[in-house]
């Protein structure tokens, strides 16, 4: 847990945490800063030396995927933290490490034969400006649209249902070079 | 105002048959230079609302079935009219009813229109007539066919720079994967679309 940022395992940040979470509907909540400086720096590096292999299928999803280990995410102790957060007795992370660069995107049809599960996010970039599109976005019918906000070191984590479909939106041309890291999953 | 098709029907229609990676034609110069012209400007006077979802960014006119505008009024009159559709039918090997849909689109700098085949409510052939001139490859916006690979899609089998007043016809199926890509400058891409149902 030593990469999480220590503001986030103060007991009385945890308890706002918690009743944020449980107050919003659908439950989700949003962290800055979440890793600490040298861990999300030392993240971003290893990801931006690295080549990954570009996946497409066109009315689906188009991104390269990392083959990386994230400790945090296999450390139990998160799985505690996360339990407490949201009261429910977490098992197991399931995550990837996607990249997104120009002309990279996910469409709904992605999403939606997943039924209800506790997925979570963490947005890793060294430039991002929102025009370029990236927005992880989900959306449930009649109902608007949730833009979580596109900001580096952020931890998002949303109480997902069956009629609730996520999908990234395209990157366009004006990003240029740049990538998007997104470290995406699911807590059993 | 007249739309200008090839009295050579059925060689357009084996043109259509035989393109790959699934039936479709390109039929150029549709109206005459200045009814095109009238068009254009008819449609950039039209109300476009921009629409965004996953798989789109683009604007779009209401339908043009209930326009105000005499040309734009004119072309629809045209585009549903019996001989047209006789055409239409003919060039494609499709029977159709007689019911069209047409609305005027905008593409400009970032828009796209991501990978789809375009099945719904028993639309039979798609077409889109281009109103956007001097395009090249270096400003994006060419319509790019798919070729089908055990029902998904598969690689770009051909890709349609907009040509100002030429029209593109296709037959839409489970396997007719297009899309449009980015537009990548500051030109704008007007086009009048729908389908023959």
């Amino acid at each position: 847990m030593e990469d999480i940022n220590p503001l986030y395992l103060k007991k009385d940040i945890i308890d706002q945490i918690k009743n944020s979470y449980i107050e919003s509907d659908p439950h989700i909540i949003n962290l800055p800063n979440f890793l600490s400086i040298n861990s999300y720096e030392s993240l971003l590096n290893n990801l931006d030396r690295m080549t990954p292999a570009h996946k497409k299928i066109a009315d689906r999803f188009s991104y390269s995927e990392h083959d990386i280990d994230i400790n945090l995410l296999k450390d139990k102790a998160f799985l505690s933290w996360i339990s407490e957060i949201t009261r429910k007795k977490a098992k197991n992370v399931n995550y990837r490490c996607l990249r997104f660069g120009h002309k990279d995107y996910t469409l709904l049809h992605d999403s939606e034969a997943i039924g209800d599960r506790l997925e979570f996010f963490i947005l890793i970039m060294k430039r991002w400006d929102t025009k370029w599109g990236g927005h992880t976005v989900y959306v449930a019918h009649d109902q608007q649209p949730i833009l979580f906000p596109l900001e580096g070191n952020s931890f998002n984590l949303i109480q997902k249902t069956k009629n609730r479909h996520k999908f990234i939106q395209y990157i366009n041309h004006h990003s240029g070079k740049e990538n998007l890291y997104i470290i995406e999953g699911f807590i059993e | 105002m007249k739309i200008n098709i090839s009295d050579n029907l059925d060689s357009l229609a084996k043109t259509f048959r035989d393109n790959s990676p699934f039936p479709h034609i390109v039929i150029n110069d549709l109206l005459a230079e200045r009814d095109a012209q009238n068009i254009r400007k008819s449609i950039m006077k039209e109300k476009f609302e921009k629409k965004h979802s996953d798989l789109f960014s683009l604007s779009q006119t209401n339908d043009l079935s209930t326009t105000k505008d005499l040309a734009l009024k004119e072309l629809y009159l045209l585009f549903s009219s019996k001989d047209f559709i006789r055409q239409i039918s003919k060039i494609t090997g499709v029977s159709l009813k007689g019911k069209i849909d047409m609305a005027g689109s905008l593409y400009e700098d970032t828009d796209f229109l991501l990978c789809q085949d375009d099945r719904l409510e028993k639309r039979s052939i798609a077409y889109i007539y281009y109103l956007s001139s001097r395009f090249t490859e270096q400003d994006g916006g060419a319509l790019a066919l798919l070729s089908d690979k055990e029902g998904k899609p598969g690689e770009i089998v051909r890709r349609y720079i907009p040509v100002w007043n030429s029209m593109i016809l296709f037959k839409v199926s489970s396997q007719s994967w297009h899309e449009v890509e980015e537009v990548l400058s500051a030109k704008k891409r007007y086009a009048i679309g729908g389908w023959f149902y």
